[in-house]
């Protein structure tokens, strides 16, 4: 009795298989054709980081306080600010960030004290050279700020 | 231009100059135009039906798994990649012919022909419809199952020649599945052919008129198409080339052409099943309004469509799993059923 049991449940098994793949087929395709097509990122996305933009505002909010630069636990960070004038605030005129060996951990995001920080939706980082991976922020932020204006 | 190369002229030779010539010469443009014309033309028709229908199933296969798995499979070459297998069979033509130094090369070499010319053979017998086969000979389905039985022995050079333990055990692998499976195909096609009483495809087919045998026999339609499956050593039955065990079986070694040969073969062998499947339990060429290449290439390649499914379904079976199958189960039923189809033909003729 065993053996018949084991032939109809094995020949059984053989529709259900069947009926799983083959409507499986013409289900709609859910990959991305990459290089031509991108996927839009999720707000929660946490990419590399970058300077807050805001709408309004024509610059951007580090003070150069170095808090990221202390608390980021892969030391990639490095900040360079001036004071523009005696008495102002001082403000970040270069802020360098190594994403070689960034983990994406956040930190610097948390402990900024002005929120300057944010993480973007950037995910596919590549370059040809891993100096090219050395980044400075507020350049890229000019660089797109312009792009925006243009 | 010559009367040679004159198309009209070679035209009258062999319609109306050997109805009107008696002797020898009507009788050598007679022979001349039914064997000479229907060998060649019937091979080179062959040569490119084998070589299209591999690189449509190479294709097929590729964008079935992909759909399976919810992605698009390959888009670049081509529109929708059409040209990706056309490409990947020119860079195996161009390939050079690499031979390790330890094989055995003679054996080495021939392998490939030994598998590959099976194949070819049994297109001969295989009926597209009444007037299109290229010889229907009167012991068609005996040569497709007696030359088929010569892949095995292709395989085993193949293996043995490599001098590699991994092609070694896949090729005997391959042999003793094939041996234990080519029963069960045998037997039920033997419940087939009881029941018409030839071995001739069109005959098989003309049987069929009124009922398709796969409702007289289904126990046996059933049967053969899973021990055809097995035959053509395709997955869930690709043990002789089970890549997480054995690399890649019994070509490990093989490269270029050489390999490329064994890859036809077995998408070829792949048709030939499905072909004499339809032959035996879905007639053939039998169907309504659209002609009849249409209807047996319809039913061919719906039974391909499945078998190509099976490998996206099913996980490969164990050996002894294999071995179980063939022989406590397919042949003790393939025999049963045989044994019923001749009381019952006994009884009611």
């Amino acid at each position: 009795m065993k053996y018949f049991r084991n032939i109809i449940v094995g020949g059984w098994s053989l529709v259900l298989g069947y009926s799983v793949t083959i409507p499986e087929i013409f289900k709609p395709i859910i990959t991305v054709q990459y290089p031509r097509q991108k996927l839009e990122m999720d707000v929660g996305y946490r990419g590399h980081i970058e300077l807050v933009r805001l709408p309004g505002e024509d610059g951007h909010f580090c003070l150069a306080c170095g808090t990221c630069e202390r608390a980021c636990p892969s030391k990639v960070i490095k900040i360079q600010g001036v004071k523009p004038k005696a008495g102002a605030n001082k403000a970040g005129v270069m802020y360098l960030i190594d994403f070689s060996r960034c983990s994406l951990c956040g930190i610097c995001v948390d402990v900024c004290p002005v929120d300057a920080l944010r993480h973007s939706m950037a995910y596919d980082l590549a370059f040809y050279s891993r100096w090219d991976n050395v980044i400075d922020l507020v350049a890229r932020f000019k660089e797109q700020q312009e792009q925006e204006r243009s | 231009m010559s009367p040679v190369s004159d198309p009209g002229f070679l035209l009258y030779f062999l319609t109306q100059a050997t109805e009107r010539e008696p002797g020898f010469w009507n009788w050598a443009f007679y022979w001349f135009s039914q064997e000479v014309v229907v060998v060649v033309v019937g091979l080179l028709l062959i040569i490119g039906f084998v070589t299209i229908n591999a690189i449509g199933l190479i294709y097929a296969e590729l964008k079935i798994a992909g759909h399976i798995q919810r992605r698009p499979a390959m888009m670049e070459v081509g529109w929708h990649g059409f040209l990706q297998p056309v490409m990947d069979a020119v860079k195996l033509l161009v390939k050079e012919l690499t031979t390790p130094t330890a094989v055995n090369r003679p054996l080495f070499v021939v392998a490939p022909v030994i598998v590959f010319l099976p194949v070819l053979i049994a297109f001969i017998v295989i009926p597209f419809s009444e007037r299109l086969i290229v010889r229907d000979l009167n012991l068609g389905l005996l040569l497709i199952f007696a030359f088929s039985a010569l892949n095995v022995i292709g395989i085993l050079i193949g293996g043995w020649a490599s001098n590699n333990k991994y092609s070694l055990l896949g090729a005997l692998r391959s042999v003793s599945q094939n041996v234990a499976y080519e029963i069960p195909i045998l037997l039920s096609v033997m419940s087939v052919v009881i029941m018409t009483n030839t071995l001739r495809m069109t005959e098989l087919v003309a049987a069929q008129e009124k009922v398709w045998f796969v409702l007289v026999q289904p126990v046996a339609a059933i049967l053969y198409f899973i021990a055809a499956t097995a035959e053509t050593n395709r997955l869930p039955f690709d043990i002789p080339e089970a890549e997480g065990e054995l690399v890649a079986g019994f070509h490990s070694e093989y490269s270029g052409m050489r390999f490329a040969l064994f890859f036809l073969a077995e998408y070829s062998n792949m048709f030939i099943v499905a072909a004499v499947f339809a032959t035996l339990f879905l007639g053939g060429w039998h169907g309504p309004i659209l002609p009849g290449p249409i209807w047996f290439l319809l039913k061919v390649y719906v039974l391909v469509f499945l078998v190509i499914v099976a490998r996206w379904t099913f996980p490969r079976l164990r050996f002894d799993q294999l071995m179980t199958l063939a022989w406590k189960v397919l042949i003790p039923f393939a025999l049963a059923n045989l044994l019923v189809t001749a009381l019952v033909i006994k009884l009611i003729r």
